[in-house]
């Protein structure tokens, strides 16, 4: 009950301290707006809207019927760029998430028991991380082909090692710590040691590098759908937008302004909601 | 001394074995017969199973990481294209210095933009000198690559017709992929110059060198720099890597013809050996550059030093 109320308490110090901060705040507000719009966007925009096209209103500026003006096929991009945040944020979410979980199990593993699997999970990390992320990605989807599910894969993968370079070095420097000593002299068991004593303990820089790698995410899928090798059309990926958009650079802007804005919004809002939560997890940090 | 050089570059082969090992085995996972890609649909298949057996695509997985390890090692032979059925590697050698070119150019300009003004940054900070190249550098960290140089070729290109937008004719063809590639990298650069410059203007030998009455100038570039300049290197050293696979996306954008574009013509071509070498080739010339920044840092800095001679 005590450890319980403290818990809360440290929370609530944390939150008090990000609400101080106004460019996280504003990213945390441009996030729950996207959020929202993506997850309403049926209701705002059926999805039928963004894949049906329409001859004769073909790569139409922004106006009152099209907010964010028309493609090439005549279909209407406000619904797109809505239904391809579905997609774009739900990469962003589905990778941070799965590398966070991978690379941390791993991470943990290493750093708790150290020994020849931890030189072994190490110098496989390191020879992943000397391939430039994006080339390490497109290997992998030219080895199973474009799609969502492999670019999914695709990303998580070349993500997994910095997240287990992360988490080994917190667990690091809380496991030698005499409370751990202490836990594992009354037998508790090692699975509750790290789930229960280690990563709370560690779980600052691992909240901050999750919530910072989102952006980074989502610019890699665009970037991959962009050429081609991601999210395929018709699906109205923003990366996949753009690459649409690029044929009609003169004729159309328009179709490049609005899927890249959603793209720089969103990466932006999750680095200022990381920053944020640097200063706020440990105020000691800020400069 | 040269224990630490030794030492340093022997490091550098079971990094690049396991590299090889990993892009290796990650294209071993492709579906689809190689005779088969080679000789086209038409082919008897008996043609395309000689081919296999010929070619040793039939032989278990060891067996051809070694064969090509050791093909690669004495005779610089990464494979044959399955489209031109001509080396990959000379293949490679024709599209690479566009790519060394762009990389190179910006990283240079990158450091000239980014350092200068993240000391300016780190000295003034809380000023306007410091708000406004942070808000920028904040902005280029979520802008994706591809969308800055759409954006410059519709401004600089298309509507003020100053700059070519695609190909590598003349020099003037590569602005706008440099200024591309090299922005975000400055960015980086920047932010990193500033945090290691803060750090560094506040010890004691700086409060030292300005107590013993040492003008402000000399006090930031002579005292200040060039201790925090060192981690910026090592970062230098990092980025390059970044820019030669980023030049995968600039390449597209501004239709240059070098390693970027031509391995994603490879993948769809669905042309493996073409891939497996460009990468390897490209992971190879990365860890060279670190290897380069780290015995580089290795002479400026004792300290590394005696790690390797212990």
């Amino acid at each position: 009950m005590e450890s319980k109320r403290k818990k809360q308490s440290q929370l609530r110090e944390v939150w008090r301290r990000l609400k101080k901060d106004k460019t996280a705040m504003v990213g945390l507000f441009i996030i729950i707006v996207f959020a929202l719009a993506v997850i309403f966007a049926e209701q705002i925009s059926p999805f039928h809207n963004a894949i049906r096209q329409s001859g004769e209103h073909r790569l139409q500026p922004p106006s009152a019927d099209f907010i964010f003006g028309t493609d090439a096929f005549g279909r209407d991009i406000f619904t797109r760029v809505l239904h391809g945040g579905r997609i774009s944020l739900s990469i962003g979410f589905v990778t941070a998430s799965a590398s966070l979980l991978i690379g941390g199990l791993l991470g943990a593993m290493a750093g708790f028991y150290g020994g020849w699997g931890d030189e072994v999970i190490m110098r496989i990390m390191d020879t992943l991380m000397s391939i430039p992320s994006i080339l390490l990605s497109l290997a992998i989807v030219a080895a199973l082909g474009a799609n969502m599910t492999n670019l999914l894969i695709a990303i998580t993968v070349a993500s997994i090692p910095a997240f287990t370079r992360l988490v080994r070095a917190s667990v690091l420097t809380v496991v030698e710590q005499d409370f751990i000593e202490a836990a594992r002299a009354c037998g508790t068991s090692d699975f509750r040691i790290i789930c229960k004593h280690i990563l709370p303990n560690a779980i600052g820089p691992i909240i901050v590098q999750t919530t910072a790698s989102v952006s980074g995410m989502i610019l890699a899928a665009a970037a991959l759908s962009f050429i081609g090798m991601g999210v395929q059309p018709p699906q109205p990926e923003w990366g996949a937008m753009l690459s649409e958009a690029r044929e009609f650079i003169r004729t159309a802007p328009h179709m490049l302004v609005f899927p890249g804005f959603a793209i720089i919004l969103s990466a932006l809002s999750f680095n200022l909601i990381g920053d944020g939560l640097r200063d706020a997890l440990d105020p000691r940090l800020k400069d | 001394m040269i224990k630490f050089v030794v030492g340093r570059t022997l490091m550098i082969i079971p990094i690049l074995l396991g590299v090889t090992f990993i892009v290796f085995t990650i294209l071993y996972l492709t579906p689809g017969d190689p005779g088969r890609m080679i000789l086209g649909p038409q082919a008897e298949q008996i043609a395309v199973d000689m081919l296999n057996e010929e070619m040793g695509f039939n032989d278990p997985f060891f067996t051809r990481f070694f064969a090509y390890v050791i093909n690669v090692v004495t005779r610089f032979d990464f494979g044959t294209s399955f489209r031109t059925r001509q080396p990959v590697f000379d293949e490679i050698l024709i599209r690479f210095p566009y790519t060394l070119r762009l990389a190179t150019a910006a990283v240079v300009v990158a450091s000239f933009i980014g350092i200068p003004i993240g000391v300016l940054s780190a000295v003034k900070q809380y000023s306007l000198a410091d708000l406004i190249p942070r808000a920028i550098s904040m902005f280029l960290a979520a802008v994706p690559l591809f969308w800055l140089g759409l954006m410059l070729i519709l401004t600089f290109a298309l509507t003020l017709g100053w700059l070519p937008s695609s190909g590598v004719a003349t020099w003037r063809h590569y602005i706008l992929p440099v200024t591309t590639s090299a922005l975000p990298t400055a960015a980086g650069l920047m932010r990193m110059t500033r945090s290691t410059m803060l750090e560094t203007i506040r010890q004691d030998y700086i409060r030292t060198a300005r107590a013993k009455g040492a003008p402000e100038g000399r006090v930031i570039f002579k005292h200040a720099l060039k201790n925090a300049l060192l981690p910026v290197v090592t970062v230098l050293g990092g980025s390059f890597g970044f820019l030669l696979g980023g030049a995968i996306v600039t390449e597209t954008v501004f239709a240059m013809p070098g390693l970027g574009t031509m391995m994603v013509n490879a993948i769809r071509m669905q042309d493996i050996p073409m891939v497996l070498a460009a990468t390897i080739f490209i992971a190879t010339i990365c860890c060279l550059v670190i290897l380069m920044v780290d015995l580089a840092y290795g002479f400026i800095d004792p300290r590394i030093r005696a790690k390797f001679l212990k």
